[in-house]
């Protein structure tokens, strides 16, 4: 029932390839993220960034390659169910929450792997099943309250305003409790200020419950702020990879986002090192 | 300033929708039909009551939705606009009436009969009523009754709330009491006591109909009962449970347990007080609750729409009807008790429900129904084919199935000696099996469980993302079902001692599906009381049955329109979709 008490997992994808039809989403792609680190992973529009991301969650099976959680379970030829057991989370790009059930059962169901009780326990209601019930609804209590929603657990989460759906989504994916944690666009619509929160709780999220964030952002300056690494691919390859200084430099990135000569033009206006979200995201 | 204009082309379309009602209920029949039922004696039946209740309902709907109530002398424009409507009803009608007597129109519709024409000119009510005869006006005192009775309506539509609400409550308790006065003279608590006979009965009612005196007794009580009662205050709450389960303490007894006590209570007592007839409607009643229940935890909990649900049914009645049959004429004679039949059934459920379940776990919506669909149909079409006649009897169907007991007589402490009949012990039955049903609906639904399923309702995708397994839970969730009504098929075996493919037509999921969603998806109060709405009452009033479907149609588009969430919602959803305890839609 407790949490598994593992700490962050690594994360090793290798040579992961996904095809739709003609079209190859991703390609070839390999990462490696360390245990306990954040990573963003970002690109232009319609890079794969999402497919990645599903082919991790399972989601699609991926047609070729290998996806490895801390060093040990392969993860590519699971479902998405068995994958959530190892230790993955995601939150998605446009909510995605269950939403005629109320906040806390949202939360309830992602807490559904780590419960244990039968159907035989539930009917008869057992001992067990009790205890397991209590402490479920505490735990949802206590998570709803750690992502800043204590006290609106009641409300359907197709009521709650647009910030508190991404927390509740936060809180339900920590209920699976994972050992890493993907991230797809966190602070989509959000303004400065909430932005700047969230660059807070993502940190605070991997120090207090020992996890490995993987990232999908648009907003550079989160980016650039929070991770300890980053790999950009584009057309489902990846082009540069490495900390955020050594990005930020890479022509090849600019030449992603902005076209090819960008990076020379760029150079001539000495414009370099202050690339801004509004610039790279239509 | 209010758009004048507007708002009185509107009461003239509602006013005009109304006539056409009243004129397409008398087209079909049923005006003529509701003659046989009388509410109030010497005052009112039911063909009388539909009729004027037309006008006064489009009376109330044209000033409940005008926004003219602030402006200056709105209230008096808005009773005129009411009569204005319901002048427009009784014109419709009067064309109608003319027409219908200067032309035959019963070549076309076979119940524009001459009989019909009176009635709808009230020739015989008005005489009754004023006395002295009207005929030669009839034209006249038709529209002067329906000016009168639609600016009734829009004043009651003014009244405040819950003056409104008694008097609604009111006029449907002498409604409801007046259409069922024979069905009660028939309860053996009425017949019986002679106490309640002449005490209360016999005040009330007269021959045929509530007495005037009864009727007016009635209203009061209703409209006293809506003031310190309102609507909707013992709904259960999803929400609470969690709320309590964390923190812990004594149980403390609330009105709802009271309730469920007194309710307990009356359903034991049921087959004593009130006789066979009204046992054998709920014996039929508790065998839909029980296909209800197992239906709402396939659709209403996890959201997957089977319309071949009838096939579980069917299975559950012949699993039990050939196994149980005493007719030697029969090819295979197997000859077990009920009891020994109901696990065999129940397993035969489960096996149907997971080999329906397997080929469709990747389908959804649409193509889910269809499959189902079909399902049902193949059983039906097995039940009655000549390879599977050995078995299943083909359209002779199986006969001879013994009742489940043989209850003798009972000494019971304190009560004395009780003799059960037949029709009794199969009540209990019955009602023993539903209460063993909403127990494992109910701990189901609040466990990991139930929450599995909905989190399926709501997002497949992300429900397998939640760790949810999806092939165990959607093939529990089809195999509970399927107990539940194989459950549900080997009572009605027992119950009527003799099957027939007929029986299991689509028209039997139909009805299932449609008695949850009028009762509200995923409501377990929702079940029975979709189940007495839509089952016991066209049971009980044999008239409706013909206009069944009719009804059913009428019903459902209706509660699309203005209750999409049912009678009795699950208590979340019709908090949030903005309803206070009476009904009324929140600011």
């Amino acid at each position: 029932m407790a949490g598994r008490g593992l700490g962050p997992a690594s994360l090793e994808v290798r040579s992961v390839t996904k095809r739709f039809g003609g079209l190859t989403a991703v390609d070839d792609l390999t990462l490696s993220i360390p245990a306990g680190s954040i990573h963003s992973v970002i690109g232009p529009n319609g890079a794969g960034k999402t497919t990645l991301f599903n082919c991790i969650t399972g989601f699609y099976a991926p047609d070729g390659g290998s996806i490895v959680l801390a060093g040990t379970h392969a993860l590519h030829n699971l479902r998405s169910d068995q994958i959530t057991r190892l230790g993955v989370a995601r939150t998605y790009q446009n909510i995605r929450l269950f939403p005629q059930l109320t906040a806390i059962e949202n939360v309830l169901v992602g807490l559904h792997g780590r419960l244990t009780s039968g159907l035989f326990g539930i009917l008869v209601n057992s001992a067990k099943t009790r205890r397991e019930e209590a402490w479920a609804t505490a735990e949802a209590h206590d998570l709803l309250e750690y992502v800043g929603l204590s006290g609106k657990g009641d409300g359907l989460a197709n009521n709650l305003p647009y910030g508190d759906q991404r927390r509740l989504e936060m809180a339900r994916a920590l209920a699976t409790d994972p050992r890493l944690l993907l991230l797809d666009e966190p602070t989509a619509g959000m303004n400065t200020g909430e932005t700047a929160k969230m660059i807070d709780f993502i940190r605070r999220l991997r120090d207090d419950r020992g996890l490995t964030v993987l990232l999908i952002e648009h907003d550079m300056k989160l980016v650039m702020e929070i991770s300890e690494g980053i790999s950009v691919i584009d057309f489902g390859q990846k082009i540069a990879e490495g900390t955020p200084e050594a990005v930020q430099a890479d022509p090849r990135v600019i030449e992603a986002y902005l076209g090819r000569g960008a990076a020379e033009v760029l150079r001539v206006l000495r414009i370099d090192r202050t690339p801004s979200a509004d610039g790279m995201d239509p | 300033m209010m758009d004048q204009r507007g708002e009185w082309t509107r009461s003239a379309r509602q006013g005009l929708i109304g006539g056409l009602v009243l004129i397409l209920i008398a087209l079909i029949g049923m005006i003529d039909a509701f003659t046989k039922r009388v509410i109030v004696a010497g005052l009112l039946d039911l063909s009388q009551a539909t009729w004027l209740g037309i006008i006064l309902l489009t009376g109330y709907l044209s000033a409940a939705r005008s926004e003219d109530r602030d402006a200056d002398g709105g209230v008096r424009r808005m009773i005129t606009r009411g009569a204005f409507a319901g002048v427009i009803v009784g014109a419709s009608a009067c064309v109608f009436v003319a027409i219908g007597r200067e032309l035959d129109l019963s070549w076309i519709f076979d119940k524009a009969r001459p009989r019909l024409f009176d009635l709808l000119a009230l020739d015989a009510w008005l005489q009754d009523v004023s006395g002295t005869d009207l005929r030669p006006w009839w034209a006249l005192a038709v529209l002067s009754l329906a000016a009168v009775l639609g600016a009734l309506g829009a004043v009651l539509a003014l009244m405040p709330q819950p003056v409104r609400a008694g008097i609604e409550r009111g006029l449907s308790g002498v409604i409801v009491l007046g259409t069922m006065q024979d069905l009660l003279i028939k309860t053996d608590w009425i017949k019986n006591k002679p106490f309640v006979r002449e005490g209360i009965y016999e005040t009330l009612f007269e021959r045929n109909g509530l007495s005037p005196l009864g009727a007016t007794i009635v209203f009061v009580f209703m409209f006293g009962l809506a003031l310190v009662w309102p609507r909707g205050r013992a709904a259960y709450d999803r929400v609470k449970h969690y709320r309590t389960a964390k923190r812990a303490g004594r149980p403390v007894i609330t009105s709802r347990h009271v309730g469920i006590a007194l309710g307990a209570i009356f359903l034991i007592w049921f087959p004593f007080g009130f006789g066979n007839l009204w046992t054998d409607v709920f014996d039929t009643v508790g065998i839909y609750i029980l296909m209800g229940l197992g239906l709402n935890i396939v659709v209403g909990f996890a959201g997957l729409l089977d319309l071949g649900y009838v096939a579980f049914f069917a299975i559950g009645a012949y699993t039990v009807g050939v196994l149980t049959s005493t007719d030697s004429e029969a090819e295979l004679l197997v000859g077990l008790g009920f009891w020994q039949a109901l696990p065999f059934a129940i397993l035969m459920g489960i096996v149907a429900g997971v080999v329906l379940g397997v080929p469709v776990l990747k389908t959804h919506g649409d193509y889910l129904a269809i499959i189902t669909l079909g399902f049902g149909e193949i059983i039906r079409v097995l039940a009655i084919s000549d390879l599977m006649k050995p078995i299943m009897g083909g359209a002779q169907g199986v006969t001879e199935i013994p009742k489940p007991y043989d209850v003798g007589r009972l000494e019971l402490p304190m009560l004395g000696s009780l003799e059960p009949t037949n029709q009794q012990a199969l009540y209990y039955l019955i009602l023993a099996l539903c209460v063993v049903a909403v127990y494992i609906t109910w701990r189901m639904r609040n466990s990991r469980i139930g929450r599995a399923w909905m989190a399926l309702r709501e997002d497949e995708n992300v429900a397998e993302a939640m760790g949810i397994n999806l092939v165990q839970t959607k093939l529990l969730a089809f195999a509970t079902g399927a107990a539940f009504a194989s459950v549900a098929g080997a009572l009605f075996a027992v119950k009527l001692q003799s099957i027939y493919p007929a029986s299991f037509g689509l028209l039997v999921s139909i009805n299932v599906l449609v008695l949850i969603i009028v009762g509200g998806m995923a409501s377990i109060p929702g079940v029975f009381v979709g189940a007495l709405a839509l089952v016991g009452l066209p049971e009980l009033l044999r008239e409706f049955e013909d206009f069944r479907l009719l009804l059913y149609g009428a019903v459902l588009v209706f509660m699309m329109l203005k209750r999409p969430e049912g009678l009795w919602p699950a208590t979340i959803v019709k908090r949030e979709l903005g309803r206070d305890i009476h009904g009324e839609a929140l600011p």
